[in-house]
């Protein structure tokens, strides 16, 4: 897939990178995963407070991360997207995104940044299908046949964008998602970018609850949500359906 | 009391009210020109209940008054559903100015701190 959106241009060291941290009441494991950013990768490090009641905040400041504050409770996808629109007004050629609760091992960035910048691919998903309940998997494979994608792992929060799809993920379309998932992958598609899936290790939350799968009732909300999402956002021309590869490009 | 001046009665009173509002800065011109034509359509079909009749009978409706209902309905969904999409706009800018005034907050916290990003 290869529109006027997509850059091939992969200069590796002089790469600009921010890590991106939406963060929302995770004082207990923020700063852990700053630290562990900054001393694992050097990359500086944006957290998103998401209107926070406890001391999120603070606790990401004193690891040594920016950190804005949103006045309004935005969401995952809100918050992560204002790092983005951070990241591009400051210059950042590629931002990884990655959860404020120990879920995404920082060690793994640099397999997430490569594709990236050896030009093979726009965005990079940290793939990890071990994760999820039978329900979830089943959930998955519904809405990947709904939107016709080929992403193997379509909710998970660890992944790494370069400029030209951070402009189309800053645009007014995409500001009212709800989750870095489903509706983000489709927006891409749909411009043309080229994503990888890139196989990676993920750990239990050491802190906060999934903001998808924390009741039946915010399940029912989600799947309904997204269904109407896949069926009204798909692309009129259909790609080819071809077998995704993990670790290689779509 | 007949009909049509039940009907010139309510037109009148909706009018007024929407005057009001608009005077009370409670509602935009630009909002109350629906609500105008609403009352005037009010105003119409009362002082000239045979129009009702003639409709029907072109669309082969047999109870006339069915006619005023259905358009009525059909008038209010599409202004609910107007107003959702006018509503969903807002949120969109509501979010994204508010993305940007964090972001602003920042840098001025930045530059009161000597530091560049």
């Amino acid at each position: 897939m290869s529109t006027s959106h997509t850059s091939n241009i992969g200069n590796s060291a002089q790469d600009r990178i921010l890590v991106v941290i939406p963060a929302f009441n995770e004082a207990g494991s923020v700063g852990k995963v700053v630290r562990d950013v900054i001393r694992l990768t050097g990359h500086p490090v944006v957290v998103i407070d998401d209107k926070s009641i406890d001391n999120t905040a603070d606790e990401a400041r004193a690891a040594g991360a920016d950190v804005i504050q949103l006045h309004i409770r935005h969401g995952a996808w809100g918050a992560v997207q204002t790092g983005m629109r951070y990241a591009l007004q400051s210059g950042y050629d590629i931002v990884v995104t990655m959860d404020a609760d120990e879920q995404h091992d920082p060690a793994s960035i640099s397999e997430l940044l490569a594709p990236l910048q050896s030009g093979n691919a726009d965005a990079a998903i940290g793939l990890y299908l071990e994760r999820g309940s039978r329900l979830r998997i089943f959930a998955w494979g519904l809405l990947r046949q709904l939107s016709g994608l080929k992403i193997e792992d379509i909710t998970s929060g660890f992944r790494a964008y370069k400029r030209p799809t951070l402009e189309i993920l800053t645009s007014r379309a995409a500001t009212l998602l709800t989750y870095q998932d489903i509706g983000v992958l489709i927006l891409m598609k749909n411009a043309g970018q080229r994503i990888i899936e890139v196989n990676v290790p993920m750990y239990d939350r050491k802190s906060g609850i999934s903001r998808i799968y924390y009741s039946w009732h915010a399940v029912l909300t989600y799947m309904s949500q997204t269904c109407l999402l896949c069926i009204s956002k798909v692309s009129l021309s259909w790609p080819s359906r071809k077998k995704p590869v993990a670790n290689g490009v779509e | 009391m007949d009909y049509q001046t039940t009907s010139a009665i309510i037109a009148f009173l909706s009018v007024g009210v929407i005057l009001w509002l608009i005077r009370k800065d409670h509602l935009h011109p630009r909002k109350a020109l629906w609500w105008i034509a609403v009352s005037i359509a009010i105003a119409l079909l009362g002082l000239f209940p045979k129009t009702t009749d003639w409709v029907a009978g072109k669309l082969g409706v047999d109870y006339p008054p069915t006619i005023l209902f259905v358009v009525a309905f059909l008038a209010l969904l599409i202004k609910l559903l107007r107003l959702d999409i006018a509503r969903t706009r807002e949120q969109q800018t509501v979010l994204i100015l508010s993305q940007r005034v964090s972001i602003l907050e920042k840098r001025l916290e930045d530059i009161k701190n000597n530091k560049t990003p």
